[in-house]
């Protein structure tokens, strides 16, 4: 059901109970938010997101409102510009400015605020609490608690999206600050190092360690093992055009760059899942793939008594590192801080010379090495899509492989699809009806797909049992896994705070899915 | 010598410290022979040649902190006397000077005006000044029927109280004695109680919570301490009755974690409940059903804000949460919740107890009574029960007593940390006008200063409690507090070496104060953060000159705050020594040619260190 809302006097229609400011994001209106994540109740800390609303004395957050009747909204009277520029005055009077050497530097959104509603001076600059010492005992995720501004958003996320429970709030007043597992260094809590705080904070009081700001590589003797997430999120950012088929174009830029060994991580989740498929044909029961660091983490802590069904095989990560060479170092790129600490966990005492690196990294490393993006974009050649592109881009989103497994399988054994739009079901982004059964050789097989921490648990307290021979693929993160839900780093934009569904980047591949689909489809009415 | 009975009483408003007392004086009292002591529920046999002494703890005057410990002695065929500050080891000469009508070398405070021959030359209770201001609506009076009821022990007029309660009148018949007493809250929020009440009853949820908030936080607030630890039946009555006519079964009284002693007393008391069959499943056959559990939380000042202590009590951090949704509906553990300050429960029971003094003292807003705690610079501190309308002035001089050492009264301050200050001008007005001007009463804690105190150094404080009490949750209150109390600083500061080109900051810091005040009201989440401000504002309103002495002129009247003190050098008795120079911390004092030395205005810090060092005495303060 539909109901109408004014905004600044234009009249729009949005769906009944919609969170306003959702609402108006999509709209397209510019509200300043700092603390209010898409789908998840609101923390309203932030209080920038203020809209008068008729009937209302007083200014009130968008993000406490859910359009139930109709509404006569303003974004941005004079009042409100003042208040939201007071309240950045507010919070930059506390906030360190050490902005040059920020790891969040020209992504930062408070800074844009600021500089959109121009604070020029910082009245009240000088109450600095003391500076506190950063957190640097992780090998992923760092914290700079001089730089929090108590939005809790952390503490949002990993309580209600990942069920980690490892940041908290503690204390009140001039003591307030957000602390990880009683205070405990963030290496000896309970952390998966699933990244999503470091992603979503607002600020880089929570931000990822990066590795290669300080080593010069050797492109003639390195390694180049590429998540092909990564890759879409790289391409995207030279040129749009390349999106159609990433990993050629991203060929051509390894070529020019000179790196002359790749590995494609994305097919050897693909090799992996449909060799787990292969084991569990022998099997009586299910195999839970190991293929998201972070989820498999939480079912060896969460159910010991399930680790026998973890499959025995080698991750993808770790195949990839057996097929180079010992005395190669090697470029790992990829978005997921979870691999980042798998590898360190597992590599750092070895001969190998190991470099991960996400996009954002990676991105920095061709800018300060001389390349321009203009310069990129017009050396590789314009590309077509390929008709088999939807196999080549497997692992882009984890779901996606999944599909592929099944294509392989149906195509294998030529078993019949009753309802074809049921194949699909793995790509639609939606948490509910990723399961596929079929019937194979007189054995019921079933391919599950599960993600989020939360569905996770669900599935494995209640559901589990029931299941019988089927291969279980869980990740950690909401809505895919593009170093969680739709995570890209965009390097001359202020990150996309908001989940995968309204990521661009996300949508996109879905649509081109679509389109491929449909186009195999003729292709195979024409053969 | 004759068997005579004597009846003693005491009461100490710190319940432990009591106890320490109490076991002191009875052991003094039964080392000696001649003393049998009698407790009031047992008996013994009289010995002929013996005093019996019956002693009742919690009795005679309460609240009087300046008196404690307050005794009372009665002889039984005089009048009552009473003793104030009285240490265990005078009492058992004490008594036998009572038992011998010989009371010449001691020092009675009053003697009351009971039945009896009266005592020569001692104070009558009913011509202390205090005696017709002080309105016992839920304390007991100074008669004699109430002067020896202990209400902190179940005794069968509680008893009687709740099973005609529960066998004699309808939920109904409750709700509207309370509706039409229009009973006003008593914290701060000041909200009839009638739309809270209906709006919990319309909730159709089986599980309805009734949380009782007993966290009172403040420097100096003792009313609900007060309450608590005398009058707890009271309390609990008011729990079975609110619980009774909303049909709620579960009460939760949380108590400030600092008030151990009021909360082993309390369990004590419940259990007690418990076993006599007024609390539990199916009480006294009516099918209703009640627990009652005592929690002990942290005395925090944003827990006044129901929805964070409902949090605290979920053990959570102690967050507000957006209004709507109110606990009345979506409360505790997601269930309707009712929360209650303690004296809006103990003026629930009185007035259902009391129908009849309905008319005189139900707390329609001029009418009614409030518990207020008396402190600050004042003769008489303590916690007194006074009337509504009764004005300021003469609480302050007939209840207080008037200032310490006969100060000058310079103002005073209602309501806890985010009370307001008031000027003389309003000495004449009574809690109900100031309300109604200000629109808050807070914890109604009437605070007075002389005018040797300082307003500026008070609002200081105040502002350090405030930031340290704002509780994280929104960041205009947490930053903006932070802000507030560095600007409230740097009015009494001169000189801050720390920061480059001093004197313009402060000014531009301070004259943003507008500005400040503006965001952190308009934005902030509770009424914690929106009334950050009001304090300095009430202030500003009242001593603007003093206020703006110390902005612009840099001159504090009082010579309170240390920033702005200002030294100089007696060149006549300066003997050039050149000891002022080693000493001061901020290289004040040059000098300037040989043997005189100056201070320089733009750096000193008015520590005051070269005028205690000086031996000459040549450094003095400039007035």
């Amino acid at each position: 059901m539909k109901i109408n809302i004014t905004v600044n006097n234009q009249k729009y229609k949005v769906d009944l109970g919609e969170n306003l400011l959702n609402a108006l994001l999509s709209l397209g209106y510019d509200i300043p938010h700092l603390c209010y994540l898409e789908n998840y109740s609101p923390n309203y800390a932030c209080r920038l997101c203020m809209v008068e609303i008729d009937g209302f004395n007083n200014p009130i957050q968008a993000c406490t409102v859910d359009v139930n009747t109709p509404l006569q909204v303003y974004t941005h009277t004079p009042k409100l510009i003042n208040i939201r520029k007071n309240i950045l005055e507010l919070i930059l009077s506390q906030h360190s400015l050490e902005c040059n050497t920020c790891p969040k530097a020209i992504n930062c959104s408070l800074l844009n605020y600021a500089y959109q509603y121009g604070v020029n001076e910082i009245i009240w600059r000088h109450v600095i609490t003391d500076s506190k010492e950063k957190d640097i005992s992780s090998p992923v995720i760092a914290k700079n608690i001089n730089k929090c501004i108590s939005c809790g958003i952390c503490v949002k996320i990993c309580n209600e999206m990942m069920h980690c429970n490892v940041f908290n709030h503690a204390f009140i007043g001039t003591k307030k600050t957000i602390i990880s597992s009683l205070d405990k260094p963030i290496n000896l809590s309970n952390c998966y190092y699933c990244g999503q705080c470091s992603y979503h904070c607002p600020t880089s009081a929570l931000y990822e360690k990066s590795y290669i700001d300080n080593v010069e590589i050797d492109p003639q003797n390195t390694t180049l093992i590429f998540d092909s997430a990564a890759v879409y999120n790289l391409m995207s950012q030279i040129n749009s055009n390349f999106t159609k088929n990433p990993i050629l174009s991203f060929n051509y830029l390894c070529q020019f760059l000179g790196f002359k060994k790749l590995i494609n991580l994305g097919e050897l989740i693909d090799a992996k899942l449909y060799l787990d498929f292969q084991l569990l044909k022998d099997r009586k029961h299910p195999i839970i793939s190991n293929l998201c660091p972070v989820s498999i983490e939480y079912i060896k802590q969460k159910y010991p008594e399930l680790i026998e069904f973890i499959s025995p095989l080698a991750s993808p990560m770790q195949a990839a590192i057996r097929l180079t060479n010992k005395s190669n170092p090697i470029l790992i790129l990829t978005n997921c801080s979870a691999y980042k600490n798998d590898i360190f966990q597992n590599y750092s005492n070895t001969e190998h010379k190991i470099y991960v690196a996400n996009v954002r990294d990676f991105l920095k490393y061709l800018l300060r090495n001389g390349y321009t993006l203009e310069q990129l974009k017009n050396l590789i050649p314009n590309i077509k899509a390929k008709k088999n592109y939807s196999y080549s881009i497997g692992g882009l989103y984890a779901d996606i492989s999944m599909y592929n497994l099944l294509k392989l399988i149906l195509d294998e054994t030529n078993i019949q699809i009753d309802k074809p739009s049921k194949i699909n079901s793995f790509l639609t982004g939606k948490n509910e009806n990723k399961k596929y059964n079929f019937r194979l050789k007189n054995k019921n097989y079933s391919l599950i797909s599960i993600n989020t921490i939360s569905e996770i648990a669900n599935f494995f307290d209640h559901e589990f049992l029931k299941t019988n021979l089927a291969l279980i693929g869980c990740w950690s993160c909401a809505n895919g896994c593009i170093n969680g839900g739709g995570k890209t780093f965009e390097i001359f934009k202020t990150t996309n705070k908001s989940l995968s569904s309204r990521n661009p980047l996300l949508t996109q591949i879905y649509n081109i899915n679509e389109d491929l689909i449909i186009q195999e489809k003729l292709w195979k009415q024409e053969n | 010598m004759s068997t005579i009975k004597l009846q003693l009483g005491y009461a100490i408003t710190s319940l432990e410290l009591q106890n320490i007392w109490e076991k002191e004086l009875l052991s003094l009292l039964s080392q000696d022979k001649h003393f049998i002591l009698k407790n009031h529920s047992t008996d013994l046999s009289p010995n002929d040649d013996a005093i019996i002494i019956e002693t009742f703890p919690n009795t005679g005057l309460k609240g009087f902190l300046y008196a404690e410990p307050l005794v009372w002695i009665k002889h039984p065929l005089k009048r009552t006397l009473c003793f104030r500050n009285l240490e265990p080891e005078l009492i058992p000469w004490i008594i036998e000077c009572v038992v011998n009508l010989d009371i010449t070398s001691l020092k009675p405070w009053i003697q009351l005006d009971d039945y009896g021959e009266s005592w020569p030359h001692i104070p009558i209770i009913t011509q202390m000044p205090w005696y017709d201001k002080i309105v016992p609506f839920l304390t007991n009076s100074f008669s004699g029927d109430d002067w020896i009821i202990d209400n902190t022990i179940l005794d069968n007029t509680n008893i009687d109280f709740i099973v005609s309660l529960y066998n004699k009148k309808s939920s109904v018949e409750v709700k509207d004695l309370i509706f039409k007493s229009k009973l006003i809250g008593r914290g701060s929020g000041t909200l009839p109680i009638e739309i809270k009440w209906q709006a919990i009853d319309e909730q159709l949820a089986e599980k309805k919570y009734l949380i009782i908030n007993a966290n009172e936080f403040g420097p100096s607030s003792l009313s609900n301490y007060f309450l608590l630890r005398y009058y707890p039946t009271m309390i609990l009555e008011g729990i079975i009755t609110t619980c009774y006519a909303l049909h709620i079964n579960n009460a939760i009284i949380a108590i400030h974690q600092d008030y151990l002693d009021v909360y082993e007393a309390f369990s004590k008391l419940i259990s007690q409940a418990k076993d006599l069959g007024l609390l539990g499943d199916d009480i006294l056959n009516t099918g209703n059903s009640l627990s009652i559990d005592v929690m002990l939380t942290p005395g925090m000042l944003i827990t006044g804000e129901e929805t964070a202590l409902i949090h605290l009590l979920e053990s959570q951090m102690p967050f507000p949460t957006n209004k709507p949704p109110y606990p009345t509906s979506l409360g505790l553990w997601g269930q309707p919740t009712l929360v209650h300050n303690v004296e809006t429960i103990a003026n629930i029971s009185q007035i259902i107890k009391t129908d009849k003094s309905l008319e005189i003292y139900a707390p329609i807003s001029k009418q009614g009574t409030k518990v207020v705690t008396l402190c600050g610079e004042i003769n008489n501190y303590g916690v007194y029960e006074i009337s509504m309308d009764i004005s300021i002035d003469e609480v302050i001089n007939k209840i207080g007593g008037g200032l310490n050492n006969s100060n000058k009264i310079k103002g005073f301050h209602i309501g806890g940390v985010t009370g307001r200050f008031f000027d003389l001008d309003n000495l004449d007005k009574s809690l109900y006008d100031l309300e109604k001007q200000t629109n808050y009463l807070g914890t109604s804690t009437i605070f007075t200063f002389s005018e040797e105190q300082c307003i500026v150094k008070l609002l200081q404080h105040i502002s350090e409690i405030l930031t340290e009490q704002s509780c994280g949750k929104c960041i205009p209150c947490l930053y903006g507090s932070r802000v507030w109390s560095e600007l409230i600083s740097y009015l009494s500061l001169a000189n801050n070496p720390q920061i480059p080109h001093f004197p313009l900051y402060r000014l531009k810091t301070i004259l943003s104060f507008n500005k400040l005040d503006r965001t952190v009201t308009e934005s902030s989440l509770c009424a914690l953060g929106k009334s950050l401000s009001q304090t300095f504002i009430s202030a500003y309103n009242f001593f603007k000159d003093e206020i703006e002495e110390h902005i612009f002129d840099k001159y504090c009247r009082s010579y309170q705050c240390v920033g702005l003190r200002n030294y100089i050098i007696d060149e006549d008795a300066c003997t050039g020594c050149g000891l002022c120079i080693v000493e001061c911390p901020v290289n004040a004092i040059i000098e300037k040619r040989i043997n005189l030395f100056v201070i320089l205005d733009g750096k000193c810090v008015g520590c005051g260190l070269c005028e205690k060092v000086c031996k000459f005495s040549a450094i003095n303060l400039k007035k």
